[in-house]
C-alpha cells in the first residue's frame, strides 16, 4: 500500500471530528428566544407570504402590502374596523360631475426621516402612482386621473377624465411618498431605501427571509407600542404553526383550518378570524349562447342544487360569510334584504324539467388547484358532487394557478363553468363589479345590456348611500339572473402568543401592526 | 444510487502500467468537460421550454381587472411578446456572458438573486453531508466487523428505514418533537447557529443511510480479501485493521455515492428548505416557479446543473488520486 490513502483517512477523520465537534457545539447552543433586546421590545410576525420589493409605486403583487401597509399612509386609511378614517388628507370635496376631489391636508404630517410633507409630496405621489415608467401591476386604479394640482400649502386638487365614484373608499390609492428624496437619490434608491409616514420604518429587508420595521417617531398618529418588528417569512403552513407553539415567533397569518382546534386548545395562545375580504363564487359562461345554462331557468337549477351552507362548514371550516355578490366589508351589505338560492335540489329538478333538460346535461368545470385560496378544489369537488345528485354531470379540470388564470374571461370561450376569486382590500363593489360582469371586462363571461347600463350608473354615482341604491339593485338583478352563483368571503385566521395584544384589519389579510401591543400594557 | 456498478472492489495488487496515460488522461478530461458542457446546455434548455410553456407571468402578475392594454404593456416591459425562439437564443446569448437577467419580482439581477441565497443552501448541503458520512462511515464500518449480529441487523434496518422515510415527513416530525414539544431548537429559519441541526438532519438521512449501506458492504468486500485475514491473523486489532485496512479499501464506493450525495443535497434541498424556511436557493426556486419569475428559475437551474456536473468531474479526479491503480503509476 501507498501512503496515500492513509493520508486521505486522516484527513477524512479529522474532518469528521472537527465537523462532530462543530456538530455538538451546535446541537447545546440555546436557541436565543428573548424577545428583548437591551429593553426594547419587539414583535415577531411568522408571514405565510412576503414582499419582493418596497416600493409602493412599483408593485409586483399584493403581498408586497405586508411591507407598504405598515410603512406608508394613504389621503384616507381604513381602521381595524373597516371604517374609513382620515389618513394624510382630512377633508375632501367633489364636483357635482364627480371629476374633480380636492382633499384638505393634515398639518404637521412629517416622513419618518424627519421631512415635512408638502402638498408637493401629495401631488408628486400621485402622478407616480400613475407613471407608467415604474408600471406598478395596480396602476390602472388611478387610469382616470389627468392632473394632480398644488392649490395651496395644504390643498391639492386631483382631476380625472371621468366620475369615480370610488375613489375616496379605497383610500386614494396612492401611497405618500417623498417627492425631493426620491428625486435626489433616484427611484432604484429608493425601493431599497423607503421612508414614508407610516407608524413604522424600515430598517431592513432580506429577500426569502422576511423584513424588519422600527417605530416612526415622526409618525402623526399613536406611537406604535412595540419598538421593532420582525416579519419573518415561513412559507410552510405546518412550518409557521410550529415556530408559533415553540415561542419563535408570536403572530402568525394563515392558520390551516385543520390547526385551529389545537391552537384554540393552547392555554398560552389566541386565534382570531377576521374577515379578510377575498370574494369566491361560480362564473357560468353565458356568452357560451345556445348552450343549456344559456337558459336562466337552467342558471337557477344549478345555485338551487348547491348547499353553499353546508359546503362552507364542511370544506372550509366555516371561515367565511355566504353573501350574494355585496360583500361584507362593503358599505350597504347591512342593508341587502335577499339571500342566495336555498339548498332545494327538487325545486332544481323541476326547474331543469322546465327548461327541457329532465335528464341533465354535461358542462365543464375549471378551477384552481389548493393554494391560492384555501381548499379551492374540494369546493369545486362539492359543487360538481350536488350538480350530479340533479343530473348535471360537471367535468371538473383542477389545474394549477397560472394555468387558470390563462381560462378566465370572454376570450378563453369556456365550455360552462368556472371557479372565481377576487382578492380582498377594496372597500367598494364598482372594481370588482366591472372586472367580473360588464361586457368584455377581462374577466367578464356576462354580456347583459341591462346590467352595463346599471354598472355605468354605478360608476358615475357619488356618495355612499347613493352608490349603495345603485350596486344593491344591481346585484338583485344579477341574482335574479343568475349570472353568477355566490360562495362566501373568506375570513383568515391568525395566531397569535396571549403576551401580544392585536386586532387584525378588517378586509386586509395583510398584518399590519399598527395596533399590536404587548398584552396588558 | 447505484451500488453495484460502483463498489468495485479494491484489490491490493501492484499497479499495472499503462502506456501513454497522460495524453489518454487529457483526452478523457477533455470529455468530460464536452459532455459536462452539453449536459448543463440541456438542462437549461429543457428548463427554459418548460417554464415558458408553463404559464404567462403578466397575466399572473396582474391583479384581478387589470385591464389588456396593460397586461400587454407588461409582457413588452418583460420581454415576453418576442418569438419564442428569439427569447430563448438571447437567453443563451446572455448565460455566456454571464448575464442571466432581471428578476420580474425581486428588484434584482439574477446573479445577485443567486448569489445571496446560495451560500445557506451550500452550508446547509455541507453540513448534511458532514452528518451522513460522519455518522454513516463509522457505522457501516462497526456492521462490517459485527456482521450477522444484533448490531448488524439493527443498523440495517434503520438504514433501509432512513432509505423509505420521505423529508416531507421528518421534517415536520423533528419539527414537532425538538421545536414544539421539547422547545431545544428552532423549527424554523437560520438566525442562530443552532438552525441548521433540524434541516441538516432531515436532509442528510437519505445520504447517510446510502453511506452507511455503501460503506459496510465495502468493508465486508476488504474483510474478506486474503490480506486482510492474513493480519487479522497475526493477531491485529480490530480497530487498526480498519484504520489501516479496510478503510482505506472501502473508499472508493464511499466517495463515489458520497459526490453524488454532495449534488443531490445541494440539489435536492428544495423540499428541505421550504419546510423548514431556510433561506437557501431551493425556497427561492420555490417562489420564482410558483410566480413564474423565469429569469429566477433558469439561473437556479442552471446553478444546480453546473454543481451537479462540476461534482461528478471532481470524483472522477479524486477516483484517480485515491486509487494507484487508476492514476497507472506507483510511486
Amino acid at each position: 500500500m501507498t501512503g496515500l490513502p492513509h493520508k486521505l483517512s486522516v484527513i477524512v477523520r479529522s474532518g469528521l471530528a472537527a465537523v462532530l465537534v462543530v456538530g455538538v457545539a451546535a446541537a447545546c447552543t440555546t436557541s436565543s428566544k428573548g424577545p428583548k433586546t437591551g429593553g426594547a421590545t419587539t414583535l415577531r410576525v411568522g408571514l405565510s407570504t412576503e414582499p419582493t420589493q418596497l416600493d409602493p409605486d412599483q408593485l409586483k403583487s399584493g403581498n408586497d402590502s405586508f411591507f407598504t401597509r405598515n410603512v406608508f399612509d394613504l389621503l384616507y386609511n381604513r381602521d381595524p374596523d373597516g371604517k374609513l378614517v382620515p389618513g394624510i388628507a382630512t377633508a375632501y370635496k367633489v364636483s357635482p360631475d364627480g371629476k374633480t376631489y380636492t382633499f384638505t391636508l393634515r398639518k404637521g404630517v412629517k416622513f419618518s426621516d424627519g421631512t415635512p410633507v408638502t402638498a408637493e409630496d401629495v401631488a408628486f405621489s400621485f402622478k407616480r402612482y400613475a407613471d407608467p415608467k415604474l408600471n406598478t401591476v395596480f396602476s390602472f386604479n388611478l387610469a382616470a386621473l389627468t392632473d394632480a394640482k398644488v392649490v395651496n400649502s395644504d390643498t391639492v386638487e386631483l382631476d380625472f377624465k371621468q366620475p369615480v365614484g370610488d375613489f375616496v373608499a379605497e383610500g386614494g390609492y396612492a401611497s405618500i411618498v417623498p417627492e425631493k428624496y426620491i428625486k435626489q437619490h433616484g427611484d432604484a434608491y429608493f425601493a431599497k431605501h423607503p421612508i414614508g409616514t407610516g407608524p413604522y420604518k424600515f430598517v431592513s429587508f432580506n429577500p426569502n427571509q422576511g423584513f424588519t420595521l422600527e417605530r416612526n417617531n415622526n409618525y402623526w398618529g399613536t406611537k406604535t407600542a412595540y419598538d421593532r418588528v420582525d416579519f419573518k417569512y415561513i412559507a410552510d403552513p405546518s412550518t409557521r404553526v410550529a415556530a408559533l407553539q415553540s415561542g419563535q415567533v408570536d403572530v402568525i397569518d394563515q392558520v390551516p383550518p385543520q390547526d385551529v382546534a389545537t391552537l384554540r386548545g393552547n392555554s398560552s395562545i389566541t386565534v382570531k378570524t377576521q374577515i379578510a375580504g377575498d370574494m369566491v363564487y361560480t362564473f357560468i359562461n353565458t356568452l357560451d349562447r345556445g348552450k343549456p345554462w344559456d337558459d336562466v331557468r337552467v342558471r337557477q337549477a344549478m345555485a338551487y342544487a348547491i348547499d353553499q351552507k353546508t359546503i362552507l362548514k364542511t370544506v372550509l371550516g366555516g371561515f367565511g360569510v355566504l353573501n350574494v355578490g355585496v360583500s361584507p366589508i362593503e358599505p350597504g351589505y347591512d342593508k341587502v334584504d335577499f339571500q342566495q338560492y336555498p339548498y332545494d335540489p327538487a325545486k332544481a329538478k323541476e326547474l331543469l324539467a322546465a327548461a327541457g333538460y329532465p335528464k341533465g346535461f354535461s358542462l365543464d368545470f375549471w378551477g384552481p388547484a389548493n393554494g391560492r385560496t384555501p381548499n379551492s378544489e374540494q369546493y369545486i369537488e362539492a359543487i360538481a358532487g350536488y350538480w350530479k345528485a340533479v343530473g348535471i354531470k360537471a367535468n371538473v379540470h383542477i389545474v394549477e394557478y397560472p394555468e387558470y388564470v390563462k381560462k378566465q374571461g370572454p376570450t378563453a370561450n369556456v365550455n360552462g363553468a368556472i371557479f372565481g376569486i377576487w382578492g380582498g382590500g377594496y372597500f367598494d363593489p364598482q372594481f370588482r363589479t366591472e372586472g367580473n360582469l360588464k361586457c368584455h371586462s377581462a374577466y367578464s363571461v356576462t354580456c347583459d345590456p341591462k346590467l352595463d347600463q346599471m354598472i355605468d350608473k354605478l360608476e358615475a354615482t357619488i356618495g355612499e348611500t347613493a352608490r349603495e341604491n345603485v350596486y344593491i339593485p344591481l346585484y338583485k338583478y344579477v341574482l335574479d339572473q343568475a349570472l353568477m352563483i355566490y360562495g362566501y368571503c373568506d375570513e383568515e385566521t391568525f395566531a397569535m402568543s396571549k403576551k401580544v395584544s392585536w386586532q387584525p384589519y378588517k378586509g386586509q389579510s395583510y398584518t399590519i401592526m399598527t395596533n399590536a401591543a404587548p398584552a396588558g400594557a | 444510487m447505484d451500488e453495484t456498478g460502483t463498489a468495485q472492489p479494491a484489490a491490493p495488487v501492484s499497479a499495472v502500467r499503462v502506456p501513454n496515460t497522460r495524453r489518454r488522461a487529457l483526452r478523457v478530461a477533455l470529455q468530460r468537460v464536452v459532455f459536462g458542457l452539453l449536459s448543463i446546455l440541456g438542462a437549461i434548455t429543457i428548463v427554459f421550454l418548460l417554464s415558458h410553456a408553463s404559464g404567462d407571468p403578466a397575466k399572473l402578475m396582474s391583479p384581478p381587472g387589470a385591464p389588456p392594454g396593460q397586461v400587454a404593456a407588461i409582457r413588452a416591459q418583460l420581454g415576453l411578446d418576442d418569438p419564442l425562439w428569439q427569447q430563448y437564443l438571447t437567453f443563451i446569448g446572455h448565460v455566456f456572458t454571464g448575464n442571466l437577467g432581471h428578476s420580474y419580482y425581486y428588484g434584482d439581477s439574477v446573479t445577485s438573486v443567486i448569489t445571496s441565497h446560495v451560500g445557506p443552501t451550500i452550508y446547509l448541503a455541507l453540513v448534511a453531508m458532514a452528518y451522513a458520512v460522519g455518522v454513516g462511515v463509522p457505522l457501516g464500518l462497526v456492521a462490517a466487523f459485527k456482521s450477522n449480529s444484533f448490531v448488524d441487523r439493527l443498523l440495517v434496518g434503520l438504514s433501509m428505514l432512513g432509505q423509505a422515510v420521505p423529508s416531507f415527513w421528518l421534517g415536520p416530525v423533528a419539527i414537532l418533537v425538538a421545536a414544539v414539544q421539547l422547545h431545544w431548537l428552532p423549527a424554523s429559519g437560520n438566525a442562530t447557529l443552532s438552525s441548521v441541526v433540524l434541516p441538516a438532519i432531515t436532509l442528510g438521512t437519505l445520504q447517510l443511510a446510502v453511506i452507511f449501506r455503501i460503506t459496510r458492504a465495502a468493508a465486508l468486500e476488504a474483510l474478506s480479501q486474503d490480506f486482510v485475514r492474513l493480519a487479522r491473523a497475526k493477531g491485529m486489532t480490530d480497530r487498526r485493521l480498519a484504520r489501516c485496512h479496510v478503510l482505506p479499501n472501502s473508499l472508493l464506493p464511499v466517495m463515489t455515492v458520497g459526490g453524488l450525495a454532495l449534488a443531490s443535497l445541494i440539489g435536492g434541498s428544495v423540499i428541505v428548505e421550504v419546510i423548514f424556511a431556510w433561506p437557501g436557493l431551493g425556497t427561492t426556486l420555490m417562489s420564482a416557479v410558483s410566480q413564474r419569475d423565469f429569469p429566477v428559475v433558469q439561473g437556479i437551474a442552471l446553478v444546480y446543473a453546473i454543481s451537479f456536473v462540476v461534482l461528478n468531474t471532481l470524483i472522477d479526479v479524486l477516483y484517480a488520486v485515491a486509487d494507484p491503480r487508476l492514476r497507472g503509476v506507483e510511486r
